[in-house]
């Protein structure tokens, strides 16, 4: 087994390695509903806009 | 980590899959959209990355395997530029991260993934909102060919191991 600088984490360490790693997990989920928050706010931006009432004119 | 090929995805993925700087989304049949990422862990021993994948109106799909094939071809191609680990966490939303845990060992255990890569997916105690403890399910995936293989296996093993073993 390769294990130079095999070092065990202590249990403190573990626990913060989930932690942030749930920290991000929760940070993507929120970037995503940010990004699809947006992509619906132009959506409705380019609807109030009457753009598509003149273009099928 | 490498940028995806997109276009390679798409020569084998049933839903189209494009890029949104880091992100990497795909849109179903049925109009469900969802979003894709990789980003690396913090752990100092070997290289690895944590694989998200969200789907922000939550809508349910039951049965759509296009979904499954779509997803394994995004890590399929993560994996031929980036012969690291990849690490997945559920989410905990709605509490169903036991299902969510199993759903995803399902899409990934088909025979020529199990020939490729080396799967283990277990429940660890974690903590929640306000400090209260939460079941979190974790995977590993690591290609058969890495050098560092056996290290990260038991490591694996010995971490979850001292999660498992404090009290509640």
């Amino acid at each position: 087994m390769a294990t130079t600088n095999y070092k065990q984490r202590t249990r403190e360490e573990v626990m913060a390695w989930l932690q942030k790693a749930r920290e991000r997990k929760d940070a993507f989920q929120k970037r995503a509903n940010e990004i699809f928050a947006e992509e619906d706010r132009l959506r409705q931006q380019a609807a109030d806009s009457h753009y598509y009432d003149i273009a099928v004119k | 980590m490498k940028s995806l090929d997109v276009t390679r995805i798409n020569i084998y993925a049933p839903y189209k899959v494009w890029s949104d700087g880091e992100i990497y989304r795909f849109e179903t049949d049925n109009g469900i959209k969802y979003l894709v990422d990789f980003e690396l862990d913090s752990n100092p021993y070997y290289t690895a990355f944590w694989f998200n994948l969200t789907n922000p109106e939550h809508t349910k799909s039951p049965g759509d395997i296009k979904i499954a094939q779509t997803v394994i071809c995004i890590i399929e191609e993560f994996f031929r530029l980036n012969p690291d680990v990849l690490l997945y966490m559920c989410s905990t939303d709605n509490g169903q991260q036991a299902q969510r845990a199993r759903l995803f060992l399902r899409w990934f255990n088909g025979y020529e993934q199990q020939k490729r890569y080396l799967i283990k997916a277990t429940e660890v105690r974690g903590v929640g909102p306000d400090d209260k403890p939460i079941k979190e399910y974790i995977a590993l995936i690591v290609p058969r060919n890495h050098p560092q293989l056996d290290e990260i296996v038991s490591r694996f093993d010995a971490e979850v191991a001292m999660f498992n073993e404090m009290k509640p």
